[in-house]
C-alpha cells in the first residue's frame, strides 16, 4: 500500500505538469485537509455512538442469549474448537463488531481471537480456523453499516436504506461461496 | 429496518437494566474509548484522501480513461467505478475517499452513488487484513488467503455491477 501510494503521487504530480493542471492540482490537494476532516468527524461519531451500544452488549452478558443462535451456525463454520469458551467470547465479539459495521474496532478482537487460536494450532502453518476467521474478516460481513447509513445522512439522501436489501445479498453470497471453496481447497 | 434497529437496542437496554448493570457508565465508557483512533484514522484517511484528490485533479483519469474506454463503453459506465473496484481491495480508507467523492459529485441517490456503496459496503479490504493478522504474529505463510480473498473482492463487484445493470441502469 505504501509503495502504491509513493509511485502514485509521483505520478499524479508529474501528470499534472503534462497536463497543464497546476491550479486544478494545487486547489485539490488545499481543500484536502478539511474534507478529511469531514468524513473523519461522520466516521468518529458514527462509530463512537455505536460502540457505545456494542460495550453494553459486551459487558451485559447479552451475547450469552444469542449464543444458542450464534453456536450452532459458528460450528459449522468454525468446526469443535468453537466450544472454546474463550475463543467463542473473542470469536462472537468479532462478529457482533463487524454486523454493526464498526470495522475498526472488529479488528481488535479479531486479533485476539486469531491470537487464541494459533495456540490451539499444533500445524507449523496456519491452520483451518485461523483461515476461516481470516476469509470471514476479509468478508466482513455486515447486517448494520453504522457508518455509511450516517455519511448518506450527512449528504441528505431521500432513501438512506435503499442499497441495504442488496448489500445483504452481495456479501451473503460471498461469504457463503469463500467458505464453501475454503472447505474444498482446505480439507484436514 | 428503524424499527428492526430500536426494538434490539430496547431488549439490550432492558436485559442490563435486569441485571441491574450501570448502562450509563458503560456507555460512555465505550463513546470514550472510540476517540483513541481518532489520531490514526485522521493521519491515514488524510494521507489516502491526498492520494484521491490527487488522483481526480492531476488529468491521470483521463489517461486512464483512454485505455479502458472499450470496457466503459460496454457497460456504460464512468471510469471512476473502475478504480474504486481497483481501490477496494487494497485500502478501506483510500476507496472510502473515493466514495466521499462519489457522493458530493453525483449526490447520494444517484444510480451511480448507489453502485458505489455497493462495491465499498459488499465486501472488505482484503489486503489490509491480511497483513494485519498474520503480521501481528508473524506469520509468513499466508497460504491461500490473498487469493482467496481477491477472488471473493472480484466476486463482490462483479454481483454489485449485474444488480446495478439489472435494476438502476
Amino acid at each position: 500500500m505504501a509503495k502504491l501510494w509513493k509511485y502514485g503521487m509521483i505520478i499524479f504530480l508529474l501528470s499534472s505538469l503534462f497536463f497543464h493542471k497546476e491550479d486544478d492540482l494545487m486547489m485539490a490537494i488545499m481543500e484536502t485537509p478539511s474534507i478529511a476532516l469531514d468524513l473523519v468527524l461522520t466516521l468518529v461519531l458514527s462509530a463512537s455512538l455505536w460502540n457505545g451500544f456494542l460495550h453494553i452488549i459486551e459487558k451485559s452478558g447479552f451475547m450469552n442469549y444469542l449464543s444458542f443462535l450464534l453456536k450452532p451456525i459458528l460450528k459449522m463454520i468454525y468446526g469443535s474448537i468453537i466450544l472454546k469458551d474463550d475463543i467463542y467470547a473473542c470469536i462472537s465479539s468479532n462478529i457482533i463488531a463487524n454486523l454493526l459495521g464498526l470495522g475498526t474496532l472488529a479488528t481488535v478482537s479479531g486479533l485476539k481471537a486469531f491470537q487464541k487460536l494459533q495456540q490451539y494450532n499444533s500445524h507449523d502453518y496456519p491452520s483451518r480456523e485461523m483461515m476461516t476467521l481470516v476469509i470471514m474478516n476479509t468478508v466482513g460481513m455486515t447486517l448494520f453499516p453504522s457508518s455509511l447509513f450516517m455519511l448518506r445522512k450527512q449528504f441528505e439522501s431521500q432513501s438512506i436504506y435503499q442499497f441495504y436489501p442488496y448489500m445483504i445479498i452481495i456479501s451473503l453470497s460471498i461469504l457463503v461461496i469463500g467458505l464453501l471453496v475454503q472447505r474444498m481447497i482446505d480439507h484436514e | 429496518m428503524n424499527k428492526c434497529m430500536i426494538i434490539f437496542i430496547c431488549i439490550v437496554f432492558i436485559d442490563a437494566v435486569i441485571k441491574k448493570i450501570n448502562i450509563f457508565e458503560i456507555f460512555i465508557e465505550g463513546v470514550k474509548s472510540t476517540f483513541s483512533i481518532v489520531i490514526s484514522l485522521f493521519t491515514t484517511m488524510l494521507s489516502f484522501m491526498l492520494f484521491v484528490q490527487c488522483l481526480n485533479a492531476s488529468g491521470f483519469m483521463q489517461c486512464l480513461e483512454i485505455l479502458l474506454k472499450p470496457l466503459c463503453q460496454l457497460l456504460n459506465l464512468p471510469i471512476d467505478i473502475f478504480v474504486l473496484g481497483l481501490l477496494r481491495p487494497l485500502s478501506a480508507n483510500a476507496s472510502l475517499s473515493y466514495l466521499y467523492n462519489f457522493y458530493q459529485n453525483y449526490g447520494p441517490d444517484h444510480s451511480l452513488s448507489l453502485l458505489a456503496t455497493l462495491i465499498q459496503c459488499g465486501s472488505d479490504t482484503t489486503l489490509y487484513v491480511v497483513s494485519l493478522y498474520f503480521s501481528s504474529l508473524k506469520i509468513k505463510n499466508t497460504r491461500y488467503a490473498i487469493p482467496l480473498g481477491l477472488f471473493l473482492d472480484f466476486l463482490a463487484i462483479v454481483f454489485a455491477l449485474i444488480i446495478y445493470l439489472k435494476t438502476f441502469a
